[in-house]
């Protein structure tokens, strides 16, 4: 292969909030994590792990949120994930048989039933029910670059105002990720894209090289980047920045425009879980009182009507092919068009949310693979690549400071921060800032209880972190579930505080908290304290009560 | 839950480049200090939010910041701020607008610093030149169809009419040489206008437990002791009595004064004197 043109980075990013119930096998939102390890993350695996075994030459970036890593190899759950699978490959079977008179229906059963069967033995032999350790072993082949987030997947720019709590997002993810993968996370994907300036000093005060803005967190940058979001910039700290490319966002993003939309694509909302009765479906569904999807559904979008057609599988996989070669062609295009005007050769990054691979959008994982295969053998103009592998070949790059941004509607703030989901902030804000003040009246060494509540206390308050809560509130589904969660964390922090405060701590209470918030066993609470800005909290939050009238 | 914390405190946020949302909690012995040191003028006052321009002010020059100020709903605990615009820091101090226009601060809010405002609508066309991603220019403030959340559709209206009378730059006005003095006064209907009166206010503190009345009224003791009581103040002379007696009705205590208000009473229409709403 000749010398490419230039370079192109896809980046996936998968994350889930924590979602484990010991107390009870009826919350539906546990199926969340079900799903998208039986429609998104194994069948992902097992695409990548293929690949790297023809020795199909690829690059592509991983980003494992903790909260997810942490549930998948959660016991409790990879025991509840082998009994959703168990029901689900027992139910597709069953959809064998009662489509045998159906034809526009019976070959796509047996595609699922084929399909989940392949993905829990993955699970269970190669995977010996971890899907991280089957990443594990593929960044260790080079394949992919194993990256992280922030521990809870915080929104950053909320938490300005408390920036040791940031810095504990991030500091701590990496610390997981160490733990876990052995290595040091090069990159770090910044949870919705949300960049404010100076976030980037904990990154190289955490030792990562790189992350990701949107577009106009580079296009904004001052001064301005000479090549736009095509190549990377330095922030002042000297950790590196890349731009979100919107063109080939867009073409895999958008559900009209995009390449899902296609009319032979599988239809997302037409599940059998709501054409079925429920005592069919039922053994599926758990304890849960409500009809959930099942994955199994035999409809292609078709158009914008109410009448589906069947899925014929043959047409779905034409598409993903061909719009495989759409995308690579207009790379292509690209960064021909690029490197004319460059002085190097352009990246082109392509960051995704994993779950609209094989979830969302079910030939994903398909398409994929028809790209990294047509990019390996169908062309010569671009490689892909890591953004460490450009740095590595470019380590000059210019410097300049990128603007506050975020991938969310309208590109700034304005999902997390709205008027159905702001009332957590002044919470937020205060456990922050009352956990640094924890931190430094409770130095190390403490006694063993009141180490696990201080802990615990971390744990609670990164877990009412999370941004997938203020987005589920504005988004407007399961907001119950949400505004839940939310009040759970933030009250068992309040009581945590004041109990370490008064000294009057119910350690059985504790032990209990333990093993429902289970997350981050070796979290360390002094992350809190040794934040330079710790001080600085403290006196912005000092009210400032003067008797001078001006 | 806890619903507040006890501290008196504002923080703010940036939303967007356009859009600031500020929250803030007035402790309780905040808000006692207040009235004990303002007195009856603290009912003639009003809360209010006073948006700092600060660019350039953190870096060291002298604090020659220009504001507007935002009259917020005296049960509000958060607002959603337009004045302000790309690529500026401001602060926000809370505070209540005096009678004589004075400004009393509660609290001081952080600074922070809007985004710069990108070419984002062109961008999808422009990307692939260089030179003409060299040459964009910030876009034009774009149209915010959505309207901002706010805690309620009172609020909401009357957000709105603080931006109008704030007129088509928000903060902008302010951040210019002479800016127009800001606030209610401009929103008013066009026949110039008063309404004034006066109450009355009794407060003090005893021993808690104890039964107060005041001018043989019961009035509500809280917890620490203190206590304090809002009636009308008609004009004439008014004798007041305030009596406590202990939780165990063995010890009492009597405090009695007369207050005159003369003149013509609630008023409307007629002298020119200072418009409490229009705060600085």
């Amino acid at each position: 292969m000749s010398e490419p043109r230039g370079y192109a980075a896809i980046v996936l990013h998968a994350h889930l909030p924590y979602v484990r119930h010991p107390e009870g096998d009826a919350y539906l939102e546990e199926k969340w994590f079900y799903e998208a390890l039986t429609e998104s993350y194994i069948p992902l695996y097992m695409m990548l792990a293929q690949l790297a075994a023809e020795e199909v030459p690829y690059r592509i970036t991983v980003s494992l949120s903790p909260t997810l890593v942490s549930m998948c190899r959660d016991p409790l759950l990879q025991s509840r994930f082998s009994q959703f699978i168990d029901g689900l490959c027992e139910l597709a079977e069953r959809e064998t048989l009662r489509t045998r008179w159906q034809p526009q229906f019976h070959e796509t059963a047996r595609m699922y039933s084929d399909r989940f069967k392949q993905v829990r033995s993955a699970y269970h032999d190669t995977l010996r029910s971890d899907v991280t350790r089957g990443f594990a072993e593929l960044a260790n082949g080079g394949r992919i670059e194993l990256i992280t987030t922030a521990a809870t997947h915080g929104y950053l720019p909320l938490m300005e105002v408390c920036p040791s709590a940031a810095r504990a997002q991030i500091l701590t993810a990496v610390r997981y990720h160490r733990k876990v993968f052995g290595t040091t996370p090069k990159g770090m994907w910044l949870p919705e894209c949300g960049y404010y300036p100076g976030i980037d000093t904990y990154l190289r005060e955490a030792g990562v090289r790189y992350f990701f803005t949107d577009a106009h967190g580079i296009e904004n940058a001052s001064p301005r980047p000479r090549y736009g979001v095509f190549a990377p910039i330095y922030c002042p700290s000297g950790v590196a920045a890349f731009g979100r490319d919107m063109e080939s966002s867009k073409q895999v993003w958008s559900a009209h425009e995009g390449y899902p939309g296609d009319s032979d694509y599988r239809e997302f909302y037409r599940d059998i879980a709501y054409d079925l009765d429920w005592e069919y479906i039922r053994p599926l569904m758990g304890d849960c009182p409500v009809r959930t999807h099942t994955g199994i559904k035999y409809y292609r979008v078709t158009g914008r009507t109410e009448h589906k057609q069947p899925y014929v599988r043959e047409w779905a996989m034409g598409k993903a092919a061909a719009h495989a070669g759409n995308f690579m062609f207009n790379r292509e295009r690209q960064i021909e068009h690029l490197a004319s005007a460059m002085d190097r050769k352009p990246i082109v990054v392509a960051p995704y949310d994993a779950e609209l691979f094989g979830h969302w959008w079910f030939e994903g994982p398909e398409f994929l693979e028809f790209v990294i295969r047509k990019i390996a053998y169908d062309q010569d103009t671009i490689k892909l690549v890591t953004p460490t592998d450009y740095l590595d070949e470019y380590p000059r790059a210019q410097v300049a400071a990128p603007s506050m941004s975020s991938w969310g509607y309208m590109g700034y703030n304005e999902v997390w921060l709205a008027d159905c989901n702001h009332w957590i902030y002044p919470h937020l804000h205060m456990m922050a800032r009352r956990m640094s003040e924890l931190a430094e009246s409770y130095a190390p060494p403490q006694p063993d209880p009141v180490r696990r509540a201080l802990n615990q206390a971390a744990r609670e308050l990164m877990l009412a972190q999370s941004s997938d809560w203020a987005f589920i509130m504005k988004a407007g589904t399961c907001v119950d579930y949400a505004v839940a969660r939310t009040h759970d964390h933030i009250s068992r922090f309040d009581r945590l505080y004041s109990d370490i405060r008064s000294s009057n701590l119910d350690h059985e209470w504790v032990s209990r908290l333990e093993c429902t918030d289970n997350i981050f066993p070796d979290i360390d609470y002094t992350v809190y304290s040794a934040s330079p800005m710790a001080s600085a909290i403290r006196e912005m939050h000092t009210p400032a009560i003067s008797s001078a009238i001006s | 839950m806890p619903e507040r914390y006890g501290e008196t405190r504002i923080v703010l946020q940036v939303r967007d480049p356009f859009w600031m949302h500020a929250y803030w909690e007035i402790a309780e012995c905040t808000a006692a200090d207040l009235a004990r040191e303002l007195g009856d003028e603290i009912h003639r006052s009003r809360l209010t939010l006073r948006v700092s321009d600060v660019t350039g002010v953190e870096l060291g020059t002298i604090d020659s910041a220009r504001h507007a100020s935002i009259h917020v709903h005296a049960f509000a605990d958060n607002w959603y701020i337009s004045a302000c615009e790309p690529d500026r820091s401001y602060r926000v101090d809370l505070g209540l607008t005096l009678a004589s226009g004075a400004f009393r601060l509660i609290a001081r809010s952080n600074v922070v610093r809007t985004p710069r405002v990108g070419p984002s609508e062109i961008r999808d066309e422009e990307w692939l030149s260089i030179r003409a991603l060299e040459a964009m220019k910030p876009a034009p403030r774009p149209p915010y169809a959505s309207s901002p959340g706010l805690p309620s559709g009172k609020l909401r209206a009357e957000e709105r009419l603080r931006e109008i009378s704030m007129g088509s730059g928000g903060l902008g006005a302010v951040s210019s040489p002479a800016g127009p003095v800001i606030g209610v006064a401009e929103v008013a209907p066009r026949q110039y206008w008063l309404r004034a009166d006066a109450e009355l206010i009794v407060y003090g503190a005893t021993e808690p437990g104890s039964h107060v009345a005041v001018s043989g009224m019961t009035a509500r003791v809280a917890a620490d002791g203190t206590f304090s009581m809002r009636m009308a103040l008609p004009i004439g002379e008014l004798p007041i009595e305030v009596t406590a007696e202990s939780a165990d009705q063995l010890m009492s205590r009597r405090v009695s004064w007369t207050v005159t208000r003369t003149g013509p009473g609630y008023g409307e229409g007629g002298h020119d004197g200072n418009d409490w709403n229009d705060g600085k």
